[in-house]
């Protein structure tokens, strides 16, 4: 993807992580800024290029590992170490 | 400056966000941190936020910002836009340079359902220990 579609994308992913960061809404300038970019940008998409967009957005979900394997530590002011070591290290120390 | 946010478990299953802020005492660079930094050489730990006290306790998911000093939220904030828009169609962990800032996420499968909010989550856990008001 391309041209208005990649923006689509960008714009769509920016939107929901500032409402995310936002505890919910944005301010409503803010989200009309983003919704009139977001038109434009839909309108000067192909037919496909929409399906596309919609298909991917629909992917709520990322693919990720089922667990970190990583453990947190003891760390306090004026230490230098860091606050998780992978299971292992975290064993071994 | 290293700034890591981490949602844990504890043994007996308290979840939470623990925050940490460590400094390099005016040690700069620029793009990729120095070798070491910040695994190895975190830096000196100046700030905690810690609401499940450590250690051992399971890491669910992670952002981690490492970036020099002198770097504020006006400069750390589009860097970390740009780093989630490029990264967030990709499979976690996610790690990559915008600016002065490195940046890493990771999560667990359960975690990533909600990506996005726990992204929030960590990034509102930062700000905790590393004030807008240090402007």
């Amino acid at each position: 993807m391309i041209g208005a579609a990649h923006r689509y994308l960008e714009l769509v992913m920016e939107l929901l992580l500032e409402r995310a960061l936002a505890g919910g809404n944005l301010q409503e300038d803010k989200e009309a800024a983003y919704v009139d970019e977001l038109e434009r940008c839909w309108w000067a998409m192909t037919d496909a290029e929409q399906d596309e967009a919609e298909r991917i957005l629909s992917q709520s979900s990322l693919d990720a590992p089922l667990e970190l394997g990583e453990k947190d530590t003891i760390v306090t002011p004026g230490i230098k170490e860091p606050p998780r070591r992978k299971v292992l290290e975290a064993e071994a120390a | 400056m290293y700034l890591a946010a981490q949602h844990v478990r504890s043994a007996s299953g308290q979840e939470g966000i623990n925050a940490f802020r460590y400094v390099h005492g005016g040690y700069t660079w620029h793009g990729l941190p120095p070798r070491g930094i910040p695994d190895q050489d975190p830096g000196v730990l100046v700030q905690a936020m810690t609401s499940v006290p450590p250690p051992n306790n399971t890491v669910r998911s992670y952002l981690d910002v490492v970036a020099p000093d002198d770097v504020f939220w006006p400069e750390l904030r589009p860097a970390f836009f740009a780093f989630v828009r490029q990264a967030q169609l990709s499979s976690l962990p996610w790690q990559g340079v915008f600016g002065r800032c490195f940046f890493r996420v990771g999560m667990d499968r359960e975690m990533a359902k909600s990506w996005r909010n726990e992204i929030a989550n960590l990034y509102r856990a930062l700000e905790s220990v590393y004030p807008v008001r240090s402007l």
